[in-house]
């Protein structure tokens, strides 16, 4: 019988940001303000709030301190625990590695994500006594979207795929689910899984999961978006606050 | 970093490094300076005069100054028996580990790549055994990576890492230590103790 308690929260905060330079030259993604305030530090007050009793971790790497700076200003019993990667391994080997010492659900959030607290807690209540693994999707114009997530009409993800592995860009803009960056999964299945350093979780694992057993597709219903470009940073500024 | 701290009738051992944790790190051979010894029973009898009964507290230290011919290997491990026994004595702290070996020690009699030194586990092994710990909860806190790394070997469950520039350094670790590129812990500001205190108190 697997435990559905959830056993932690990892938050992704590894990578280089990429496609934000110049912006992560100096100031890691997560960092960045939006509403005058970190991601990061938004993200981590609705997780302590929505979860409340469970251990929060967040991965990191490139320009770490600014991270771990900010962490030491938050009251050490709430304060994450810090993992530290000397190089970025990709998401993937990091779940992987977080796993390891977990048996029951995990929670795993993207550290670029702003999101809203109404959001997560619709969220948890789905969970709640889950043993499945699940995704959390939202409706894309596929134009704008990453990663394409095709569902049934159960809710079973069918399939996975990278928009940059279509080999063509799309030309049209249907509307799409997308991956949302927060996954609810099963740590004692996923340490199964054969590690490879440098995958990312989508689509790799989750594609993992749709074929050794069931990846349910949650559709979020709540405000989100992600910053993944330097654009995103002025349009979430124009956007209405939300918490 | 949230609850539960300590599981009720679950005992706390925590394994507490010496140098640049307990006191500013000067290098090899500190621990006999007399404001060190002094500035490390001050916080250890804080600690110990907090908790009535948990935790208990272990030093786990490298020690280095008689590999490198600083002092004289026999007395200066008199002295630091002499300082750490006298803790243990006092019941300021349950136990201790030193390791004074070095894999390029000048005095050959310490030149070894054993298993006590941090970052291998074999120290903290050593007090598990001796103290019969397996069923109690673990911490470790340190100032440097090694530290974190001999937790992380030995499956303790929370190491706490002091945070100054030099404990992000990679290079802490020795070159030999394969690929253990990653550790998990949660950092502490330089000023930890009342933290602490407060934390295992909560």
């Amino acid at each position: 019988m697997i435990n559905s308690d959830i056993k932690g929260v990892l938050i992704l905060a590894a990578g280089y940001g990429s496609r934000m330079k110049p912006v992560t030259l100096d100031t890691p993604k997560p960092m960045i303000k939006i509403w005058d305030e970190p991601i990061l530090e938004r993200l981590l007050k609705q997780i302590n709030i929505v979860f409340p009793k469970v251990t929060v971790a967040i991965n990191v790497s490139y320009l770490s301190e600014s991270i771990i700076e900010y962490c030491l200003k938050i009251p050490i019993k709430d304060r994450p625990e810090i993992i530290f990667e000397f190089e970025p391994q990709g998401t993937l080997s990091s779940v992987l590695d977080y796993s390891k010492n977990k048996d029951g659900m995990i929670v795993v959030f993207h550290g670029d994500l702003v999101i809203d607290k109404q959001g997560l807690f619709e969220f948890k209540k789905y969970i709640s006594g889950k043993t499945e693994s699940i995704v959390a999707v939202h409706s894309r114009n596929l134009l704008e979207a990453r990663s394409i997530v095709k569902v049934s009409d159960a809710n079973k993800v069918l399939s996975i795929v990278e928009v940059k592995t279509l080999g063509q860009e799309p030309t049209t803009g249907e509307i799409v689910y997308s991956n949302s960056g927060i996954y609810f999964l099963n740590s004692s299945q996923i340490k199964k899984y054969p590690k490879v350093k440098g995958e990312s979780i989508s689509p790799n694992l989750l594609n993992w999961i749709i074929n050794s057993s069931t990846l349910i597709a949650y559709e979020w219903e709540g405000k989100r978006f992600s910053i993944e470009t330097i654009e995103d940073i002025n349009k979430a500024n124009l956007i209405e606050k939300f918490f | 970093m949230k609850p539960p701290r300590i599981d009720k009738g679950i005992s706390l051992s925590i394994f507490i490094d010496l140098d640049g944790t307990l006191w500013e790190d000067f290098g090899p051979g500190h621990i006999l300076d007399y404001h060190a010894q002094k500035e490390a029973l001050n916080k250890l009898v804080e600690i110990s005069l907090h908790f009535k009964k948990t935790p208990k507290l272990f030093i786990l230290t490298n020690q280095t100054a008689a590999a490198r011919k600083i002092y004289f290997y026999p007395l200066f491990w008199f002295k630091v028996t002499l300082f750490l026994s006298s803790l243990k004595l006092k019941k300021i702290i349950a136990g201790f580990y030193v390791c004074y070996h070095h894999p390029n020690a000048e005095f050959t009699l310490l030149r070894k790549n054993c298993s006590c030194r941090k970052p291998l586990p074999g120290g903290i092994y050593k007090i598990i055994t001796k103290y019969n710990l397996e069923s109690s909860s673990k911490w470790v806190i340190g100032d440097r990576i090694t530290d974190i790394l001999a937790g992380e070997l030995a499956g303790i469950e929370r190491k706490f890492l002091i945070f100054r520039k030099e404990s992000l350094d990679m290079n802490q670790a020795p070159k030999d230590f394969g690929d253990f590129k990653n550790y998990s812990c949660t950092f502490l500001p330089i000023n930890c103790w009342d933290e602490i205190l407060e934390y295992i108190d909560d």
